[in-house]
């Protein structure tokens, strides 16, 4: 009884430590994509997009008196 | 040293090198004057036409409606003034449209047209212009709405792409200007009178302020002025103050003070005098001066009913009622 439970516990460690190597990797995975998306200037909404200043009408050299 | 002096409004601002003028967002940078805003609103909307408002112009409409921030005027009453009392780096939403993009967006959202309002737009002025000649070609109309504190030169030029103006005409006392919106009577009335001049349709708006400007022999005044210099079909707006900004101690103005005020103006001759900012008040309603037939029904912002005839006249007695209405 306890052999058995024993080799269930162990069975269950290793599919834990699957999992967990499964999730990690995917995660490197997923923050590799994301920083790569990111990094594309042209990746959408996240880069904002810089005008340049536009000269104003209507407005001369000041002009010191004296 | 390389000061500009800014020409656009009758402020004239002298803005040194590396500092904005009074509007917080005509800024000197290197010796050029650089309109910070353009291409950068803070405010974007689609309205209903009502609530500009513009009552004898394209009614039930929706109209696409910018704004960035910044003002040439500081009123202490100001229902904008998160908006209108900032420079444009202090805004938490700036968006980046360029004039081509605003009018796309507008015929996407099946808009009549674009209006330049929230803060005020003379401030924006080089974005107005060229949304407002884009817009223009492909049958877009552009409304300004605004206080009228500009210089007649740019004004001029700016109303070749325009097609309707709201103007604030907030008393018809220069003191009252200078106290409460840091500005001056006199350059409001020759822009209105430039806009008249100009062709394109105007209505005006007056904010009746408990104390501050419902003088009833002012009132009677400023709609004797309308209606000679700007004439008695021209609407005029008396709209209800509430509580705002740097004016939070004084009550909304009571609903008889606007119904004398719009007795006042129409006993000097005009003809369509609204009162605004009254749910369901019969005061919003436009009717035929001739006959008093009901044109146009209105509950707030919203047209309840229209029986104007398709080329904008009275259906009784068939008098032209003066608007843009198709």
């Amino acid at each position: 009884m306890n052999a058995r439970r024993n080799e269930l516990d162990r069975s269950g460690q290793h599919l834990c430590q699957r999992r967990r190597f499964l999730g990690v990797f995917g995660g490197l995975l997923a923050g590799l994509w994301t920083w790569g998306a990111k990094a594309d200037p042209g990746a959408g909404p996240a880069t904002p997009r810089e005008l340049p200043l536009k000269e104003a009408d209507f407005y001369r050299p000041h002009d010191l008196a004296g | 040293m390389s000061a500009v002096t800014c020409e656009l409004c009758p402020r004239g601002c002298v803005i040194p090198e590396g500092a904005a003028g009074d509007c917080r967002v005509r800024v000197n940078l290197g010796g050029k004057l650089r309109a910070t805003t353009y291409g950068r609103p803070s405010a974007i909307h689609i309205d209903p036409m009502e609530k500009k408002p513009l009552y004898h112009f394209h009614p039930g409409t929706q109209v696409f409606s910018l704004a960035t921030a910044g003002c040439n005027l500081h009123c202490l009453n100001c229902q904008n003034w998160q908006l209108s009392q900032r420079g444009g780096d202090e805004m938490e939403q700036i968006y980046r449209v360029e004039p081509a993009e605003v009018v796309a967006a507008a015929q996407g959202e099946r808009c009549r047209g674009i209006a330049y309002t929230y803060s005020d737009p003379v401030v924006f002025y080089e974005y107005v212009e060229d949304i407002a000649t884009l817009a223009r070609a492909v049958g877009l109309v552009n409304v300004f709405v605004t206080a009228a504190y500009i210089n007649r030169e740019p004004l001029r030029r700016l109303c070749r792409v325009l097609d309707a103006a709201h103007a604030d005409l907030k008393a018809f006392d220069d003191g009252f200007y200078r106290r409460v919106s840091s500005a001056t009577l006199k350059p409001v009335l020759e822009a209105m009178v430039t806009m008249r001049e100009e062709g394109i349709w105007l209505e005006v708006i007056n904010l009746v302020i408990p104390t501050m400007n419902d003088d009833l022999a002012m009132i009677r005044r400023m709609s004797r002025w309308i209606a000679k210099e700007l004439g008695v079909d021209t609407p005029l707006h008396f709209s209800r103050f509430m509580p705002q900004y740097r004016m939070r101690n004084l009550p909304p103005t009571p609903i008889q003070t606007l119904e004398r005020a719009r007795n006042e103006a129409r006993d000097v001759g005009l003809r369509y005098v609204y009162i605004g900012n009254v749910l369901g008040d019969e005061g919003s309603t436009t009717r035929c001066p001739r006959d008093g037939t009901l044109l146009i029904g209105r509950s707030g912002f919203i047209v309840t009913e229209n029986h104007l005839t398709p080329d904008g006249r009275c259906p009784t007695c068939n008098d032209k009622i003066p608007g843009v209405w198709s």
